[in-house]
């Protein structure tokens, strides 16, 4: 078990050191120079100490090892834009976005393992092909334009729920104006997971169903509903966390544009903005940042999966 | 005798797996319906030139959201421009940028699923850790910081996406060539002296066609929608050339005064990306039947 967790804590640290190297070379390819130094009227020895300052009067080797010294320390940099250290900033956004991704991932569990259980409870029936026709649809609708077409629909028709923003201006906080907030955004952005995960339960229910144990439950004269909610449930859901695990970054990638649509302030709609706006150490480091928690979390669902099927081996 | 048969045989053979996919094809509903749609778009695509409607981006202030009419079939935006001729217009950009990107997620993922499958050990064990790594890592992110940095033209969304997406298509061709590497007629090749590049590219990856085409169809699907939220918020192919995407940019600007503006471009991504999943489907269906255990 720790050789297990050594492992993947280090294959985690790998892909790590492969994203923080590809976004150096991403920096060093790059065609022209920084948009600030490109500017013509820029006096030659303002824009000579900005080179030097940042490090670019340097060779690419030694600002690599400069670049993977800093972020290994944690730093991050300074925005270029905003001038504050961009760490600061994410953590400023961040519970907003986790707020976003944690009752996305609620519908998406909640809604989408259920559905999947009874698609695969009567399979073929007429319940069955709607989720499935459902899934075909959510997997392949833009999330962005449901986003659009339930703004239209819920906030400029209708006037039911606020289509922008996290809390009305000028109120004090309340549970329940923010709920009004959240609740278009985390539907939108649970579409696609939601969908992706009653595929995957359906058809790892229906696996766990053909096997030999199951015969036997049902031989013993056990009720379809002790064979399903017990014998089936335990052997089919474990899977089912593992596509949860690949949920994760879907759910954080699609944050940032749902973010930008509903103008949610979190790290994804200043992801955007950043690249908008050129501003180069604000998206890289946001990248990295999502890429560190995400690998993170990763290696919990990892480990939560081996505690709960011990026929797992940890080699 | 056996040199006249064998190229009936051939012949039969061929038009039994065309048989076998238009089967699997009139069994999936939707996938019938998504090729329908998906051919009859095509084909207006390709006719647009010769339809009696209006350049794409010609700008008409005089007449700004304009309901559908002789003149303007589904209406005009709000810079008069014509919504139908820009459909068509922005359909054959996001298809193409769709197509070339997931060709280039199955090419790069054939060459490190290729390579994995087929020297296994220590190259495998690197190449499929850096794949599973790389699914966890939220990839927009990264797309995000490739345009920002490179700028968001056609050539630059094409490699970025085909760099980040090519995972899927890697772990589906490993799987394959574990199955083929072990078979008689790799053993024969090897045995006649076939080095291993040869093996890899002239024996073992036609044997995985039907994974390949498999990958480029759920490909062209998936890249298509995120071209879609890239172009949307201004980050992927920019006016004036028109994407479905980036029709709907505007879209958000007038929910209020031209809701159906938002309908058009949305229904045209969702039906193209249902017709290349379902289609996806129904290959895998009907080329190779065991790639259907591998999910979603």
């Amino acid at each position: 078990m720790t050789e297990y967790i050594i492992k993947q804590l280090f294959a985690g640290a790998a892909v790590l050191f492969i994203v923080v190297s590809a976004t150096f070379f991403l920096i060093q390819a790059a065609p022209g120079r920084l948009s600030i130094l490109a500017d013509p009227t820029l006096d030659p020895t303002v824009a000579a100490n900005i080179e030097r300052r940042l490090g670019l009067d340097q060779s690419a080797a030694v600002q690599y090892v400069r670049w993977m010294t800093r972020i290994g320390q944690g730093d991050l940099g300074n925005s270029l834009v905003f001038g504050r250290p961009v760490l600061t900033m994410i953590l400023e956004r961040l519970p907003a976005t986790l707020l976003l991704g944690f009752a996305a991932l609620l519908i998406t569990v909640f809604v989408g393992i259920p559905s999947g259980i009874i698609a695969a409870r009567w399979p073929n029936s007429p319940l069955d092909q709607g989720l499935s026709f459902l899934s075909v649809i959510g997997l392949a609708t833009p999330n962005f334009w449901l986003g659009i077409l339930l703004i239209i629909l819920f906030s400029v028709t209708l006037g039911w729920l606020p289509g922008a923003g996290m809390q009305t201006i000028g109120q004090p906080f309340s549970v329940f104006d923010r709920l009004a907030y959240l609740v278009l955004p985390a539907i939108v952005l649970a579409t696609s997971t939601t969908a992706e995960l009653m595929r995957y339960t359906r058809s790892s229910w229906l696996e766990v169903i053909n096997q030999d144990f199951v015969r036997s439950a049902r031989s013993k004269g056990l009720s379809e509903r002790v064979v399903h909610g017990k014998h089936i449930m335990k052997n089919a859901l474990i899977p089912v966390l593992t596509i949860l695990g690949l949920t994760l970054p879907r759910l954080v990638g699609g944050a940032a544009i749902i973010e930008s649509l509903f103008s949610w302030p979190g790290i994804g709609s200043m992801a955007v903005n950043a690249a908008i706006g050129r501003d180069t150490t604000l998206i890289l480091g946001t990248t990295i940042f999502v890429a560190i928690a995400v690998i993170v979390s990763n290696l919990f669902i990892d480990l939560l999966y081996g505690v709960l099927d011990p026929r797992i081996r940890f080699d | 005798m056996a040199t006249a048969s064998s190229p009936v045989k051939r012949g039969r053979g061929r038009r039994n797996q065309w048989q076998v996919f238009l089967g699997a094809l009139a069994k999936n509903k939707l996938a019938l319906f998504g090729t329908t749609f998906l051919i009859f778009v095509l084909i207006t695509m390709a006719a647009a030139p010769w339809l009696p409607i209006p350049s794409p981006t010609r700008i008409n202030l005089a007449e700004t959201f304009q309901s559908p009419s002789a003149r303007h079939w589904l209406g005009t935006d709000e810079n008069g421009r014509d919504v139908f001729a820009r459909l068509l217009a922005g359909g054959r950009v996001s298809i193409a940028v769709g197509f070339a990107a997931a060709l280039m997620t199955v090419v790069i993922g054939s060459a490190l699923g290729v390579m994995a499958g087929y020297f296994g050990g220590l190259t495998d064990r690197l190449i499929m850790r850096f794949t599973d790594g790389l699914l966890a890592v939220p990839v927009f992110f990264l797309l995000l910081a490739v345009v920002a940095i490179w700028g968001s033209s056609i050539t630059v969304l094409v490699v970025a996406l085909g760099f980040t997406r090519w995972m899927g298509p890697a772990r589906l061709i490993r799987g394959e060539i574990l199955r083929f590497k072990t078979m008689e007629f790799t053993v024969a090749a090897r045995a006649l002296g076939a080095g291993h590049v040869r093996l890899m590219v002239k024996h073992l990856l036609p044997q995985a066609m039907p994974a390949l085409i498999v990958a480029t169809s759920i490909g062209v699907g998936n890249v298509m929608l995120i071209e879609a939220g890239l172009s949307f918020l201004g980050l992927g192919i920019s006016p004036p050339t028109p994407s479905w995407g980036n029709m709907l940019t505007a879209s958000q600007f007038y929910m209020w005064t031209a809701p159906h503006l938002a309908v058009y471009p949305g229904v045209m991504i969702l039906l193209t990306v249902m017709a290349f999943n379902t289609l996806g489907d129904v290959f895998r269906d009907a080329l190779d039947p065991r790639l259907r255990s591998s999910g979603p």
